[in-house]
């Protein structure tokens, strides 16, 4: 049983598989994901650094590098995008799905003014005047709480967190309909952090559009995210509500994963960490991507890679622990 | 009024910005040089005493005050023939430049952008052309081609042309991964757009100096072509060829024929030189801090 009724998806992965082609062979960045998110949703997706949650992010939007191999399908409104036309796919590439990078301190042309991101975007997509796109623009820049003067500044006279902010606003001036925020808040600090997030949430609501929340930072998302997916080693190896996750976490990994955030609450308890190290994607481990490290191994983890299971609709669990439409009886572990 | 806004405070703030280290006053004398040969080229007619190719005195005669710089054995003035000769050194050398950066700065650009094989076979046809030794390749080239500007500058541009795809192309494939040609990708834009307005504003600055010293270079090879006859037809002047046909006075030491055409050409290859160290140097900080 697939999670999701008869409506369209906003977006629906199925059996996404990227593979980067490298001088010493091919790297498995993801494999067989199988994800998909309502309008208006905000799908988070978390793991460790090289778990392929950007691949994931970027073959989405199809600005993977050329010698990238894209298998299975991508669907958004019910279209199949893997199989667009370039020029077709490049159309919604800013208009319908759009991208918020994770490092804003290099993510704006450092010799272009800000009016000019802004006029680039709006007219490759809308057939509309200069003045118009400047509108557009000062809209969106006082959306995210700018000054719209500013719109003459290069780059470089903004800080950090206004830099962020103006690729929010250049992300949303067409109103897309999903949103890619790739680790949008990560090389921020805390406050402004804060800030951004409370910004997005806004605007998203505002303009009913989609999130997918890119992040290693469980704060981010257990903040923002209605629906979470774990990533390890590229296999999404988890999906479901927020609650679920953190409430009723099911495969190891995630568990690992919640164990070890510090708490300030419980005073005296060790610190839990993951022993060992993540998968290395150019070789990986026959069977189950985790089971090196696993503290549930069996002897099945070692030899097949174990399939989506769904144990209750719309909560996908990729471990052998578990059986199709077991939540309950799973619960002992 | 204040007195930091009057204009002739404002330049003397900057003058003394330039002239404060050494490298600010390098580029600054050579641009003075520069400065000077421009003028000789361009108001040649008003400035030389005599028509350069036309008998103005007696043969072989030393410097004196109808001559300056003395005469050739035909009786040309050397000095109107180095004023004259300034015309067609730099026109020749800014349209050989002109010609290589661009061949060398779109191919390094689309090199650069699109890589793979397209990339590989393009940098091997560069490199195969970067290995012969610069003159050699403009000597065939021009024997060729045949002598006038157009083709000297031409066979000069032949060589040059690789430098800037090198520089160029090296950029280009490192700053194409950068965020914000992804992030320009992410909003659709075009391939066309990307490279013009997001990668080549940001590539252009490192060709200015190797653009002022392929000047310089570009001179040199010039007046090599036409000391080897393979340049401009005489008796247009022009330094290089003034200095084949001074050294075969040389034995009889008519040394005003060679030493000043022989002097134009290492002032005017200093003044480039000059211009562009001191000017990268003063572009680029970081190279100044490690020579200190």
């Amino acid at each position: 049983m697939r999670p999701g009724g008869d409506f369209v998806k906003l977006l629906k992965l199925e059996n996404v598989s990227v593979k980067y082609k490298t001088r010493e062979g091919w790297v498995l960045a993801a494999e067989d994901v199988n994800i998909s998110m309502e309008k208006q949703e905000t799908l988070g997706i978390v793991g460790e650094s090289g778990c392929g949650k950007s691949t994931l992010g970027n073959a989405i939007l199809g600005i993977l590098p050329r010698e990238t191999i894209v298998d299975g399908k991508i669907f958004f409104n019910g279209e199949d995008i893997i199989s667009l036309p370039r020029k077709k796919f490049r159309m919604i590439r800013g208009k319908d799905i759009s991208m918020i990078f994770q490092d804003p301190m290099t993510s704006l042309n450092p010799v272009m003014k800000l009016k000019h991101h802004f006029i680039e975007t709006i007219l490759t997509h809308k057939d509309v005047s200069k003045e118009e796109a400047l509108n557009m623009a000062e809209k969106a820049l006082t959306d995210v709480g700018i000054n719209a003067d500013r719109l003459n500044d290069y780059p470089f006279q903004l800080s950090g967190g206004m830099r962020q902010r103006v690729m929010i606003a250049l992300a949303l001036v067409l109103n897309p309909k999903l949103v890619i925020a790739d680790e949008p808040t990560t090389s921020l600090d805390v406050i402004v952090q804060a800030q951004i997030l409370n910004i997005l949430k806004g605007l998203q609501k505002e303009y009913n559009m989609g999130m997918i929340l890119i992040t290693h930072d469980l704060g981010v998302v257990a903040e923002v995210a209605d629906n979470i997916g774990v990533m390890y080693g590229g296999h999404l190896v988890e999906y479901s509500t927020k609650m679920n996750i953190y409430k009723d976490p099911k495969h190891p990994y995630t568990k690992a994963l919640l164990e070890s955030i510090p708490n300030t609450d419980i005073n005296d308890r060790e610190l839990t960490f993951i022993e060992g190290y993540p998968p290395d994607l150019m070789s990986v481990p026959e069977g189950c991507r985790f089971s090196d490290r696993c503290p549930k191994v069996m002897d099945i983890c070692k030899s097949s890679t174990p399939p989506d299971i769904f144990i209750e609709e719309n909560r996908l669990v990729k471990c052998w622990l578990y059986k199709e439409g077991s939540a309950q009886s799973a619960n002992d572990n | 009024m204040k007195k930091e806004w009057s204009p002739s405070y404002r330049l003397g703030k900057a003058l003394s910005r330039v002239f404060k280290n050494k490298s600010g006053l390098m580029a600054f004398i050579g641009l003075a040089i520069l400065v000077t040969y421009i003028i000789f080229a361009v108001f040649a007619p008003y400035i030389a005493p005599y028509d350069p190719t036309v008998k103005s005195g007696p043969a072989y005669s030393p410097p004196t005050k109808d001559h300056w710089f003395g005469t050739t054995n035909l009786g040309y003035d050397v000095l109107s023939r180095i004023i004259y000769g300034a015309r067609i050194a730099l026109l020749i050398a800014f349209l050989a430049v002109a010609v290589a950066a661009a061949i060398g700065i779109p191919l390094g650009l689309l090199s650069g952008y699109i890589g793979g094989t397209f990339d590989r076979i393009l940098s091997m046809i560069m490199d195969a052309v970067y290995s012969f030794p610069g003159l050699v390749l403009a000597i065939a080239i021009a024997a060729v081609l045949g002598p006038g500007i157009i083709n000297v500058a031409l066979s000069i541009a032949v060589i040059y042309a690789p430098t800037y795809f090198r520089v160029i192309r090296n950029q280009v494939s490192s700053i194409k991964d950068d965020l914000f040609v992804e992030a320009a990708r992410a909003i659709g834009a075009r391939d066309r757009t990307i490279l013009l307005k997001y990668i080549l504003p940001n590539v252009l600055p490192s060709v200015i100096v190797v653009l002022s010293m392929n000047l310089a270079d570009a001179i040199m090879t010039e007046a090599g072509l036409s000391f080897l006859g393979l340049g401009i037809a005489p008796p247009t002047p022009d330094w290089g060829y003034d200095l084949s046909n001074g050294q075969r006075f040389l034995l009889l030491n008519y040394w005003w024929m060679i030493i000043f055409p022989g002097m134009s050409i290492i002032t005017v290859v200093l003044g480039f030189s000059l211009f562009s160290e001191g000017a990268n140097e003063y572009l680029n900080p970081n190279v100044g801090e490690t020579r200190r």
